[in-house]
């Protein structure tokens, strides 16, 4: 489904990722963790196609297809989904215009017939149970005034209505309380099918043990130095990262 | 006096020609009109905060042809709907609102040729008038002047929304009362050549009173836009707080957004506080959108009409809220 060949992306004229590899299929998920500053949500920008990064070298197929010659808002249609560490506050625009542009553009590119209100509102009101998120807030302009965990419930309800095929999630766990953490665990969990895929990009265990990885990766200076199991998460949480970053640096 | 109120309470609201009202209520008349335009010129204000541009006449004589209009609201006088009333050419306009009437006027400027009107208005102690002015993208020029004399605990608003062609508005309320508050809102969506310039003047001279502005420019093209605003606090007006804020939307290298404002603050207990801020639209929020699918040019509309809601949101009546939206929409949406 995603196939990343040694990306290479700089921005403002500083090489941020170094040759990225990955590779993920449907129906699974992968962790990337890495300390601060590593190039997690770079990665995930670069993905997504925000322009201030420009990749220098390397290739990124989706679906089959060049995902680093679509213009942003195709990659998103092809069904890339970016939950952000920090998602944007838009004043004045309601969370029901917001949604219903981004589906009826959606359907076009897939040729689908547009949905009508009805059917809209009928499944804004489901999608908001997955993450009990209240109509007080799809109600709302998008995220404004929403405190940080309702701002990630709000990424993960997006994500519902979305129904992306790869979900790439920065931190969605971070500034959750234990219920909202949970609550927005077992949300992704119930999303996962069989045909779409997500990753995960967090620095503690705590998230991974609703959303169980295949794969765990570790971020470091712009490469993926080390790739395990579901078992590496729970050594990071303990070791902490210096005994991979200190093999990696003697190399 | 006191026949004349006697006979107008009777009569309810009355909307007539300066002619015929000056004719039935000749006291009341005679009390009111063109005292705000006299006003106006000792205090030398046309000079110093109007004429800056040679491109608007700034006399207040209006051609012969023009309309002149009362609108006269008797005490405790109220409407659930909001009066609507088209513009077409030069007016004359005096309204006055009695002890506790509580009033929502629309105005819709339909200018059939070049347009001047110069309207007053009177607020009695505890009358509250709500209005909301629409300017479409036309050819013909529009200059539009409005002076408000406020009384004792009275409300006033006003909401402009300009979609462009060339328009002059100048709106000037005093507050002779205290408790009064004022609310002095706009809205430009201005493109192409269009130059629209917004002339504000709030007066505070009794203490306890308070204003608040707030006048937000969508700009693209060469559009031509300005802002002056001057707050004047009497010395002795204690305890008033004045806030004016004006923010700006650039769409465009090459439009020119100019705003100005003066504070002449002469009593010491006062809050005020102005700002202005020019910028383009989010680059945050244009890529949050595009990373749900939202084309470039949808996502720009979304932020440019989010941008204007929170003063289209002044407007107290549903149905006019919905239709100016609706209209602002359209325009962005042609910009
Ligand atoms: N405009 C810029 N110019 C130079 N360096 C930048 C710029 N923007 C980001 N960086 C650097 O890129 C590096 C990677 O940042 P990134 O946000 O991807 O890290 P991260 O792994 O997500 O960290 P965190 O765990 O703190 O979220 C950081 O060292 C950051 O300082
Ligand atoms: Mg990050």
């Amino acid at each position: 489904m995603l196939e990343v060949k040694n990306l290479h992306a700089e921005v403002d004229g500083e090489e941020i990722l170094k040759g990225i590899n990955l590779t993920v299929r449907a129906g699974e998920v992968h962790a990337i963790m890495g300390p601060n500053g590593s190039g997690k949500s770079t990665f995930a920008s670069v993905l997504a196609g925000k322009d201030k990064y420009t990749v220098t070298q390397g290739e990124v197929r989706f679906n089959g297809k060049n995902l680093l010659e679509m213009p942003i808002e195709q990659r998103a249609w092809e069904g890339l989904f970016l939950g952000f560490q920090y998602p944007v506050e838009i004043p004045g625009v309601s969370m029901a215009n917001f949604l219903k542009e981004a589906i009826g553009e959606q359907r076009k590119y897939k040729g689908l017939p547009a949905l009508s209100s009805a059917e809209f509102l009928k499944m804004m009101k489901e999608k908001s149970k997955i993450v009990e998120i209240g109509s007080n807030l799809t109600s709302r302009s998008v995220n404004e005034g929403f405190s940080g965990g309702e701002k990630k419930r709000n990424e993960i309800f997006q994500m519902a209505m979305l129904d992306p095929i790869l979900s790439v999630l920065d931190e969605t766990d971070s500034g959750l309380d234990i219920d909202a953490l949970r609550i927005v665990a077992t949300g992704v969990t119930h999303l996962k099918t069989a045909q779409n895929a997500t990753i995960v990009i967090t620095h503690y265990q705590r998230l991974l043990d609703y959303i169980v990885p295949d794969y765990v990766h570790v971020l470091y200076k712009g490469r993926i130095i080390h790739s395990a199991g579901k078992e590496l998460a729970l050594e990071l949480e303990k070791r902490g990262y210096d005994w991979l970053i200190k093999d990696y640096d003697d190399e | 006096m006191n026949n004349d109120r006697k006979k107008t309470d009777r009569n309810g609201m009355q909307c007539l020609t300066f002619d015929e009202f000056g004719r039935r209520y000749p006291e009341i008349f005679g009390r009111y009109a063109s005292r705000l335009l006299e006003e106006d010129a000792r205090d030398g204000l046309s000079d110093n905060v109007y004429d800056r541009r040679p491109s608007f006449r700034a006399d207040f004589t209006l051609p012969d042809t023009a309309d002149r209009k009362v609108l006269y609201f008797p005490r405790a006088w109220k409407n659930d709907t909001v009066l609507s009333f088209e513009i077409s050419r030069s007016q004359r306009m005096l309204i006055v609102l009695e002890k506790q009437a509580a009033v929502n006027l629309n105005f819709r400027f339909v200018p059939t040729t070049e347009t001047a009107r110069v309207c007053e208005i009177f607020l009695d102690p505890d009358s509250s008038l709500e209005i909301s002015e629409q300017h479409p993208d036309t050819p013909f020029s529009v200059t539009n002047t409005v002076f408000v004399q406020q009384g004792t605990a009275s409300r006033f608003q006003n909401t402009v929304v300009s979609l462009g062609g060339k328009a002059l508005n100048r709106h000037k309320v005093v507050q002779t009362g205290s408790g009064a508050e004022s609310h002095l809102y706009g809205i430009t969506i201005a493109g192409g050549s269009d130059r629209v310039e917004h002339h504000t003047v709030m007066q505070h001279k009794i203490p306890h009173g308070n204003s608040f502005e707030h006048y937000k420019t969508v700009a693209t093209g060469n559009a031509v836009v300005d802002f002056f605003g001057q707050i004047y606090v009497a010395p002795d007006a204690q305890q008033i707080e004045a806030y004016q804020q004006n923010n700006n939307i650039l769409l465009s290298d090459t439009v020119q957004v100019t705003a100005k404002p003066q504070l002449e603050i002469y009593a010491d207990d006062v809050k005020c506080s102005h700002g202005a801020t020019f910028g383009q639209l989010d680059e945050n929020a244009l890529y949050y959108m595009r990373q749900r699918g939202i084309l470039p040019i949808q996502a720009q509309k979304l932020l440019t009409g989010g941008f204007v809601t929170d003063l289209t949101g002044k407007i107290s009546d549903r149905k006019l809220r919905e239709e100016v939206f609706q209209e602002l929409t359209e325009r962005i949406n042609r910009l």
